[in-house]
């Protein structure tokens, strides 16, 4: 317990704000000199001086008062209402977020699974136009060309003469598609020679 | 007019819990001691008003993270008076007293007081005015100290804690405030 001087623990006595047991003390100490009892009546005095001091009460009217209350009480609570509000958004913000980054990474799949699509249904046609050419000349060598230049196309056909090194018309593969179609030319080319040359087509 | 411990724990449980009722009576409950704390050390009813909402506000805001350890009032007041404090700051050239003028009516507070003045009422307004006017003349901490225990009704142990000074001092300048007082309300006797 910090020691206080006369005057400190005058004031705290005065004031109410003094412990029993140090009021005790402060007692007999005022009865005992005559100068504490007079230090201790000036601060009571000047204690009871800034009681005169008025209240709001005889300052302002009752109506005055029920205003100030009232516009206080208001803007509190409307600022109370702001903060419940921003706490709310504060809380949706992060749940938005989430919600878009979903919906945008549903689109980009969409986006990537459409043009996957797309290059895929280009390959098909591309190579479908392929087998449809090739079927078209077959029809045409069948129907016009002699027998022998026939034999030869079913040779052909058949790999024995366009096929190097056991590579393949692969014509649904994009890749096959374009190196069987190289293929393809050259047996035409060696058709044509074939039916040109004066020997005729090998048996 | 103040709770005790209990009373006012509940009410601040009640508040955090967002009971608009708790809300209503704690604002009801501690208005008047801000209201009349911010206006006698501003002078200035509308700025006080402000200062005032500013506090409850920041109670508000503060509320869910405060520890009620029996010292609720002295971190309210701690509140407004830094308030008051940067608003002095702010406005470096103080009023000495505005003159109050009622918002609504635009007449002023001294036509306010109903019937006619009695000897005793003017006794009374000039013993008041004299006691304001030694108040204003007291230093700012040792002014503060007074308002604070005579406006916001705070024991001298509650105004150390919100001006965190020791007791020690807190007391040492309320004693020398309201020495100083006196001395000047009798010099204003002698002279009148």
């Amino acid at each position: 317990m910090k020691r206080l001087s006369l005057s400190q623990a005058c004031l705290l006595h005065a004031a109410g704000e003094l412990g029993a047991e140090s009021s005790r003390r402060l007692v007999e100490h005022i009865e005992t000199y005559p100068a504490a009892m007079l230090e201790y009546d000036q601060t009571v005095a000047n204690l009871a001086s800034l009681k005169a001091l008025p209240a709001l009460e005889e300052e302002f009217r009752p109506l005055q008062l029920e205003q100030m209350r009232r516009q206080i009480h208001n803007g509190v609570i409307a600022k109370q209402r702001q903060e419940r509000r921003k706490e709310i958004k504060r809380k949706l913000r992060p749940i938005f977020y989430r919600g878009m980054s979903l919906v945008s990474g549903v689109a980009a799949a969409l986006v990537v699974m459409a043009g996957v699509h797309m290059v895929q249904m280009r390959a098909a046609a591309r190579a479908q136009r392929l087998r449809d050419a090739a079927t078209s000349f077959r029809e045409f060598a069948q129907t016009n060309l002699p027998a022998s230049h026939t034999l030869m196309l079913q040779q052909m056909n058949a790999g024995d003469h366009i096929s190097n090194g056991g590579d393949e018309f692969d014509a649904d593969s994009p890749i096959g598609g374009s190196n069987g179609l190289l293929q393809f030319l050259n047996a035409v080319d060696r058709v044509k020679l074939a039916v040109n040359s004066p020997v005729g087509p090998a048996q | 007019m103040a709770l005790d411990s209990q009373a006012l724990s509940a009410l601040i449980e009640r508040c955090r819990a967002g009971d608009k009722a708790a809300w209503d009576e704690f604002i009801g409950l501690y208005w008047q001691r801000l209201f009349a704390y911010a206006y006698k050390a501003t002078h200035d009813r509308d700025l006080a008003s402000d200062l005032v909402q500013e506090t409850l506000l920041r109670v508000v805001q503060k509320l869910q993270r405060y520890t009620e350890e029996g010292k609720f009032e002295a971190w309210l007041f701690r509140i407004i008076v830094n308030l008051v404090r940067d608003k002095a700051r702010a406005n470096a050239r103080r009023q000495t007293r505005s003159t109050l003028v009622d918002a609504e009516s635009g007449s002023e507070l001294t036509d306010q007081m109903p019937g006619r003045e009695t000897v005793d009422d003017a006794e009374h307004r000039e013993e008041t005015e004299k006691l304001f006017g030694a108040l204003e003349r007291l230093p700012e901490l040792d002014r503060q100290v007074l308002l604070l225990r005579h406006y916001g009704c705070l024991s001298f142990k509650e105004i150390a804690t919100v001006t965190g000074c020791p007791l020690g001092t807190v007391l040492a300048r309320a004693h020398r405030a309201l020495a100083k007082m006196r001395v000047m309300m009798e010099v204003d006797h002698e002279t009148s």
